[in-house]
């Protein structure tokens, strides 16, 4: 018998995992849909009967009639969400979560317009029985997702510079579901002043086997990488590694070196459990200094970096002597992540060949 | 012998591509996802809108049902029409009493003829919902098979074609003597020349009902086995009038309908009465708004139904479908039924096609028998 029961719950696995989920939204309705992180702005829901704001927690009948609204303010209820000249359509969607940007990756959808004679949109559809375009059994069968619209060009194919307004919604196998409700700060894009992170470097040397060869860390062993902007969409923060240094006087036998770079995933610092990988920060080697002994590595680049990496070597010529070498620091979060400060630790391995 | 027989294959191909030919126009219309609603005139540009999507009342709005698109099918175009995937080609329904006919055969499963031009056909579950402009009449019954859910407030007066005012302000009793009389009938100086629209006209059955005629004299042109579409006002003829929804008038008006026979040139004349000399609408130009005092009051108040088998209303009939009868509470927001002002509800988009809410929510059932 407990046999059994093990191969069934191995069967539907993700029905029951599902099911754990839904049970955690009914107690816990009001905190289980985590912030929304990704939206033009606030996006709120409202009852399509008043457009009365329907409050944080409130677990909804899949087809219940509901509006977006930029405002929770009573006095704003006619505001618009404000399009741009280059939008040419609307679509309502619900997509999975990270996913809102990408129209080909949405869940289900449907064409829904502009307010009359503008390029805004007022009360778009939140009503998840409406999105009657796509999949939209997948989204019955529960799970985590963003509903939304979005500024539309080229028939349908892409976004118009309107972009797009949406929020995490939790639907429950049943049906019924729940939804993130902003906190109506203003926009909602992982871009605030505290998106920024530190790295720690530890400088690693190993002993030379004849004559000199040491790494000389930088000044500080903390590289903030900052000035965080929208590109695609998509949080960029840039920065610098510091100037620091290989000394190699091994002019003898000058058997040449390599430089390894090294890369721990990044952590939220306010929680744990978000956690960005490390391919997500790209490293663009240089020298500070011209040194024709060095060669350095291509540019790892940001979303597709592999670590270890090389950073830069020598060969067996002649010893590089005093070599001052930086990098640019390239960071990209994923759509999907919240906002905040992560950390990380690089490390720079210098290894005599 | 040999070129005979070529001559006659030739024209045994000309007869079958003929034939392709007439059927052709009928696949210009879409079938339905979903329900299939047919039936009057006066409330097809509003369920056009609504199913379709409309913003006329101030937001998107758009009326699905279990995650599918509605079909609404005009009472007047192509002869036959094909409302489901793979369901027969059957007469369009055209108006009110032709719809509930429809659906009755939808629902019993026996032939249906909509027009002389297609055959009798077989439409089983073909129909979901007639649009009906005139309510149950004397088919009501208190065990009916089908439900009239009321959709909105309509009122019925006349559009008349004049260059004075002799015929803008007729009375009940002046339209009852126009319609019955065997003789032309003169107002001031104009001698008026009735119509009336087709015979399966919800229209003009509640026109007629109202104003109290049961035979039409024989000065009223095409009396009998006529096609005169309703609400129209491109027909009128110099001195003629014909009964007109005045929720029709104000869609038109307003720039909401997909075809404005108001603007016709050959309506230029043509304008609303005022039956016993109150004004149906309010307002000008584009932004006619419903006048609630001639709505309200009889005789030319009327609400107007949307007909559906009862059994799939009725949670405690094994026949019981949730989403068409959600589709029907007027309590949903954005059901057919919804008479809500705010801009995102259904009821918001009725009123800008001049529909006022029912006098009553009240589900009156009909037709004991199929």
């Amino acid at each position: 018998m407990f046999r059994k029961n093990i191969v069934r719950a191995a069967a539907v696995g993700v029905v029951v995992v599902a099911l754990v989920a839904g049970s955690a939204v009914a107690a816990h309705a009001a905190d289980t849909v985590p912030p929304t992180v990704g939206s033009k702005g606030p996006y709120y829901i409202g009852d399509a009967g008043d457009g009365s704001i329907i409050p944080a927690g409130t677990e909804l009948d899949f087809d219940y009639a509901l509006i977006g609204m930029p405002s929770a303010d009573p006095a704003d209820i006619e505001a618009v969400f404000p399009g741009t000249p280059d939008g040419e359509t609307v679509r309502t969607f619900i997509s999975p979560r990270g996913s809102e940007h990408t129209p080909a990756q949405w869940t289900a959808w449907a064409d829904s317009a502009f307010k009359t004679g503008t390029k805004d949109v007022i009360y778009p559809a939140v009503t998840l029985g409406a999105q009657i375009l796509g999949n939209q059994s997948t989204v019955r069968a529960g799970g985590n997702f963003s509903i939304g619209f979005a500024f539309m060009k080229n028939n349908n194919l892409n976004l118009a510079d309107g972009d797009v307004y949406f929020t995490y919604i939790t639907v429950q196998p049943n049906g019924k579901w729940t939804f993130a409700t902003p906190d109506g700060s203003g926009p909602v894009d992982p871009e605030p002043s505290a998106d920024s992170f530190d790295v720690n470097l530890e400088a690693v040397t190993t002993s030379a086997p004849d004559g000199a060869l040491s790494l000389v860390a930088p000044a500080s062993n903390t590289a903030t990488i900052g000035n965080p902007a929208l590109v695609d969409g998509l949080s960029t923060s840039t920065g610098s590694l510091g100037d620091f240094s290989v000394v190699d006087e091994r002019f003898q036998t000058h058997p040449g070196w390599t430089l390894t770079t090294t890369v721990t995933q990044f952590t939220n610092a306010a929680d744990s459990s978000k956690i960005i990988n490390a391919s997500q920060l790209g490293v663009a080697p240089k020298l500070v200094e011209p040194n024709a002994a060095v060669t350095l590595a291509n540019p790892q680049v940001a979303g597709s970096a592999t670590y270890p990496s090389v950073f830069a070597q020598t060969g067996d010529t002649a010893a590089a002597g005093t070599a001052k070498f930086n990098a640019d620091l390239k960071f990209v979060s994923p759509v999907n992540m919240p906002a905040g400060t992560y950390t990380s630790k690089l490390t720079l391995t210098l290894a005599s060949k | 012998m040999k070129m005979k027989k070529v001559v006659a294959l030739g024209a045994a191909v000309g007869v079958a591509l003929a034939g392709l030919g007439l059927a052709l126009p009928a696949n210009a219309e879409p079938v339905s996802n979903g329900y299939v609603l047919v039936g009057s005139d006066t409330l097809q540009d509003s369920t056009n809108a609504l199913l379709n999507g409309t913003s006329v009342g101030g937001a998107p709005v758009r009326v699905t049902s279990a995650g599918t698109s509605l079909g609404s099918f005009d009472a007047f175009g192509s002869t036959a029409i094909q409302t489901k995937t793979g369901g027969a080609y059957f007469g369009r329904p055209a108006g009110s009493g032709a719809g509930v006919t429809a659906l009755r055969a939808s629902i019993t499963g026996n032939t249906y003829t909509g027009n002389a031009a297609v055959p009798a056909r077989v439409i089983t579950g073909q129909v979901d919902i007639a649009r009906s402009s005139s309510g149950a009449g004397s088919n009501a019954n208190t065990n009916g098979l089908l439900a009239y859910v009321p959709y909105g407030r309509d009122a019925v007066a006349y559009a008349y074609n004049g260059t004075n005012s002799d015929l803008a302000a007729l009375t009940t009793a002046q339209l009852k003597q126009i319609y019955e009389s065997n003789t032309p009938v003169t107002i001031g100086s104009t001698v008026v020349k009735p119509r009336i629209p087709q015979s399966s006209s919800g229209t003009r059955s509640f026109f007629l009902s109202a104003i109290g005629v049961t035979t039409l004299g024989t000065t009223v042109g095409d009396s009998t086995a006529n096609t005169t579409p309703e609400n129209d006002a491109s027909i009128l003829g110099a001195d003629e009038i014909i009964p007109f929804s005045a929720a029709s008038w104000v869609a038109q008006a307003n720039g909401v309908t997909g075809v404005n026979t108001i603007a016709a040139a050959s309506a230029v004349n043509v304008k609303l009465g005022s039956p016993n000399g109150v004004a149906p609408f309010t307002g000008t130009g584009t932004s006619l708004v419903p006048n609630s005092t001639f709505y309200n009051a009889a005789p030319f108040g009327r609400d107007t139904y949307l007909v559906v088998e009862y059994a799939r209303i009725n949670s405690s009939d094994a026949k019981y479908d949730a989403n068409l009868a959600n589709l029907l509470d007027p309590s949903k927001t954005q059901s057919l039924t919804n008479t809500g002002t705010f801009a995102s509800t259904t009821g918001a988009v009725k009123r800008k096609f001049g529909f006022l809410a029912p006098s009553s929510t009240t589900i009156i059932r009909a037709y004991a028998t199929l």
